[in-house]
């Protein structure tokens, strides 16, 4: 099934056989506030590219948001988390994310014919994409978002907790935004959660949407985009509310998360206190979160 | 000879209509029944909020005291309508408020219901019995602290997957100690955490609490609490069910639960400890229905340990991750199967967890009873649609959904048309149908030709022209909701047979070939039907072209026109 045209407008009912134009004022599932949502700059080059990737951010989690999906998160220095969750627990997650985002990007880029979908495409792919499918209610979407499948089934762990209360229905009820929703889901129906990250000895912090990642990894992974190995097409995609400055500090800090980097993850909590990023199951941690900061570890007293 | 009854004996007659159906016919029959019928009438049920105003109902029915209300679009649900379209439950309450009426019962689906609502609601109406509110937005806690405190009959409040904003107030501790009516509590819904003692205190002293339904914040210890002063329970759903199985809660919990042998429906276990599952196999054996379609964190084999103590199920909500094999274990052990629903744990659809035909096929074939089904699975054959047919003709319901909507029979690589055919042959009942899988327009010229009874219809991604559309239209005489996505069906099948839709509640049409234009000509045509176009990238007006596609449509018959509350990318037309 050609995910774009579930993204991009349901004209690929085909019934017109791809007649010239018929995609023009189409019912597209994917309104204003994707485009508005996706960042503040005019033009991306690859627009259904990017809703796409949007979409994978949202969706697969593992993959990393965005433009992550299409770089091997196996071969990053983000091979080895030796205080939480590794990549290698995620292994199944791990190559499938590589091979979802990767024909994901490839139907975007083939040709979106008007025909209907075709049989041949692969079953596995064709769920993800579509605004609303499977026709699940927001609610059980979000339950089945928010609990982790913890790899080992200890009796005690309590997965995520229901991190819902600071997307809040707010969100839903403003006046201000229309369609907070629609515009975010490609398929999760949560909101955003952006919290500050400010990283010592750098100016201009950075907000990152923690809703977008489904567990440590993913996090500390577009952290790395974001503060050490900055390119314009992910910072023109992932900022969103702050300015488009690309940082062009890069002093290395590339295993946040294992103690083995000169700078360490930490995260102010509700009661102000600030704390070291990993040690609470996933869920936890998305309640609790005030705000990140990557740390010199040398401040990092008694870490 | 009905006629020379007095009223009083007509009225006792129309007591023993329950249904609003055979309600609504009585009242066709003459002035005067129209008359005694709704007079006597106290449970009203309207199934658009829009195709009727409040004012109406009320003087139609003065002596109404219960209140059944739906609002937006069944699609609304996933998505697929913006949040402020509408469906506000205000203007109802505030109508009722002002006319006196006495209302005791309230139930809304898919309304916007506010705080304001609520306290308003809870102000006016000092016999409040019930609230029930399904899939329902717009308030927070401190809305539900209003109910608690000023409904001092309150005999049930549901909240069923509602989206609520948790003010972390005491809403739960405002039910007073004079509070001691409840029958049924269910807030599962509510993601924040309440008052335990006060939770506790609540239960102890409703001695007629019957179902109980905890959210996640409550912990098993807690639990255990509860079940020791409520052993009367019918209904329970479990809040956090994670604990050391060494412990001495954990033991106080077994012996709790033994007390319990009214238990005859299950659910929650949202947080679950595979290891402390044992402790409520006592009450398996006499359970009717089970929900775990929340526990994704059940293993498979303990899933499947579970289910063999539970032969008097009769309805049985699960994830798919129980898988065909699991399935199989539910078709030879729950013989009394009625309703399944099986539903995706990963809804990626890359996992190896999901469901196929297979299951399906042994639940037919070990479950007599079936007659209601909804199935997420990873794929469907033709084969599997044909023998489950002829293993269950008494489907009422029938939904499938496959995870890939468009994929087609695996082994044949043909549509899936004949095998849904086969399903609306052989189940003559058949009232509600929901397609997935590869779909030609063969499939709708089968359902337009069998489905007799076919009252409500959801079409995603399936048929190839307006021929499709125009089978179901033209042969559905009993149709109620048609609701179509992402499939060819344009302006020649909409525009076939106008006066259809004032014998339909609703159609719904999104990314389909329908014009403006199309839309236009139906509303003129069609003076008692608010066609309404929802466009939420641009703005739809008097100047757009007709030729523009429409995004999404939602028509549905009223007495009343436009209405007022619609907002600006809603254009009723």
């Amino acid at each position: 099934m050609d995910g774009t045209l579930g993204l991009l407008g349901g004209t690929a009912g085909g019934g017109s056989g791809g007649g010239g134009g018929s995609t023009t004022g189409s019912a597209s599932t994917v309104s204003k506030e994707d485009n508005l949502v996706m960042s503040s700059e005019v033009s991306s080059p690859y627009p259904d590219e990017t809703e796409l990737e949007l979409g994978l951010g949202l969706s697969l989690g593992v993959g990393g948001g965005g433009l992550g999906s299409n770089s091997k998160p196996a071969a990053a220095p983000w091979g080895q988390y030796a205080r939480i969750l590794t990549a290698k627990d995620f292994p199944s997650l791990v190559s499938k994310s590589s091979s979802t985002s990767s024909s994901l990007v490839t139907k975007a880029n083939s040709s979106t014919a008007g025909t209907k979908r075709s049989a041949s495409d692969s079953p596995l792919n064709g769920a993800s994409q579509v605004v609303g499918w499977p026709p699940l209610r927001t609610y059980r979407m979000n339950s089945l978002a928010t609990q982790a499948k913890a790899p080992t089934a200890e009796d005690f762990s309590s997965p995520c907790e229901e991190n819902e209360s600071k997307n809040a229905v707010v969100d839903r009820t403003t006046s201000g935004s229309k369609n907070p929703h629609n515009a975010k889901e490609i398929f999760f129906v949560k909101t955003s959660l952006f919290v500050k990250v400010n990283m010592d000895g750098v100016g201009i912090g950075r907000k990152v949407d923690l809703n977008a990642h489904n567990c440590y990894e993913n996090l500390a992974e577009t952290l790395d985009d974001m503060f050490c190995r900055p390119t314009t097409t992910i910072t023109a995609r992932r900022s969103t509310v702050e300015e488009n400055d690309v940082m062009t500090e890069a002093s290395g800090p590339s295993k946040l998360l294992d103690g083995s980097s000169e700078f360490v993850l930490t995260y102010e909590d509700k009661e102000g206190d600030w704390m070291l990023v990993g040690d609470v199951p996933w869920g936890m941690f998305l309640n609790s979160v005030k705000r990140l900061r990557i740390m010199r570890a040398s401040e990092a007293n008694g870490l | 000879m009905m006629n020379y009854f007095p009223d009083e004996v007509l009225e006792h007659v129309f007591d023993f209509l329950e249904s609003h159906r055979d309600r609504n016919a009585v009242s066709l029959v003459c002035q005067s029944w129209y008359r005694v019928e709704r007079f006597s009438r106290e449970k009203v049920f309207i199934g658009n909020c829009y195709a009727i105003s409040p004012e109406r109902v009320i003087a139609r029915f003065p002596r109404v005291r219960s209140l059944t209300l739906k609002g937006k679009p069944h699609f609304a649900d996933f998505n697929l309508v913006p949040s402020d379209w509408g469906g506000f439950v205000l203007p109802w309450i505030e109508a009722m408020a002002r006319s006196g009426v006495n209302l005791e019962e309230l139930r809304l689906k898919r309304m916007v219901v506010s705080d304001e609502s609520l306290e308003l609601l809870a102000r006016s109406f000092p016999n409040l019995r019930s609230l029930v509110l399904v899939s329902c937005e717009g308030f927070t806690t401190d809305g539900l602290a209003a109910i608690a405190s000023n409904c001092r009959f309150l005999t049930e409040l549901d909240l069923q997957e509602n989206e609520v904003e948790d003010r972390r107030g005491q809403w739960l501790s405002c039910f007073p100690d004079s509070c001691t009516s409840l029958v049924s509590l269910n807030f599962a819904c509510l993601k924040g955490e309440v008052n335990l003692a006060a939770l506790e205190r609540l239960v102890a002293r409703n001695h007629n609490l019957r179902s109980l339904r905890l959210n996640h914040a409550v912990p098993l210890d807690a639990l255990q609490k509860i079940l020791m002063q409520a052993p009367q329970l019918v209904d329970l759903g479990t809040g956090s069910y994670v604990h050391d199985p060494d412990s001495d809660t954990y033991n106080k919990l077994k012996s709790a639960v033994q007390k319990c042998t009214s238990i005859r429906s299950l659910s929650g276990f949202l947080d679950v400890a595979p290891r402390c599952l044992p402790a409520i196999y006592p009450i398996c054996l006499n359970l009717t229905s089970l929900n775990l379609s929340y526990a994704s964190l059940i293993h498979n084999s303990e899933l499947i340990k579970l289910i063999h103590h539970c032969s008097q199920l009769q309805r049985l909500w699960i994830l798919d991750c129980i898988g065909d094999k699991g399935l199989g274990v539910v078709a030879s052990t729950c013989k009394e199967l009625q309703e399944l629903r099986v539903f995706p744990s990963d809804i990626h659809g890359v996992g190896s967890a999901a469901v196929t035909e297979e299951g399906l096929v042994a639940i037919s074939a070990g479950c007599p009873k079936l007659n209601s089904i909804l199935y997420f699975c990873q794929q469907m054959t033709n084969a599997a649609l044909i023998t489950v047919a002829k293993n269950c003709p008494n489907f009422i319901r029938f939904r499938l959904c496959t995870l890939n909507p468009t994929i087609p029979d695996p082994v044949t690589m043909q549509p899936l048309d004949e095998g849904f055919g086969a399903i609306v042959q052989s189940c003559k009942g058949l009232k509600r149908l929901s397609l997935s899988g590869l779909l030609t327009d063969q499939v709708f010229l089968y359902i337009g030709m069998y489905a007799e009874q076919l009252e409500m219809l959801s079409v995603a991604f399936a048929g190839d022209s307006d021929k499709g559309m125009l089978y179901v239209l033209n042969g559905c005489k009993k149709l109620k909701k048609l609701e179509i996505r992402d499939s060819p069906f344009g302006n020649v099948a909409l525009l076939a047979d106008v006066g259809k839709y004032e014998t339909m509640r609703s159609l719904w049409m999104s990314s389909c070939e329908v014009t403006l234009g199309a839309c236009k000509t139906l509303a003129k045509k069609m003076p008692r039907l608010n066609v309404e176009v929802i466009n939420e990238n641009d703005l739809i007006d008097a100047s757009s072209d007709d030729r523009q596609k429409v995004e999404k449509m939602y028509l549905y018959r009223t007495l009343v026109g436009p209405r007022e509350d619609a907002p600006e990318f809603v254009w009723t037309l």
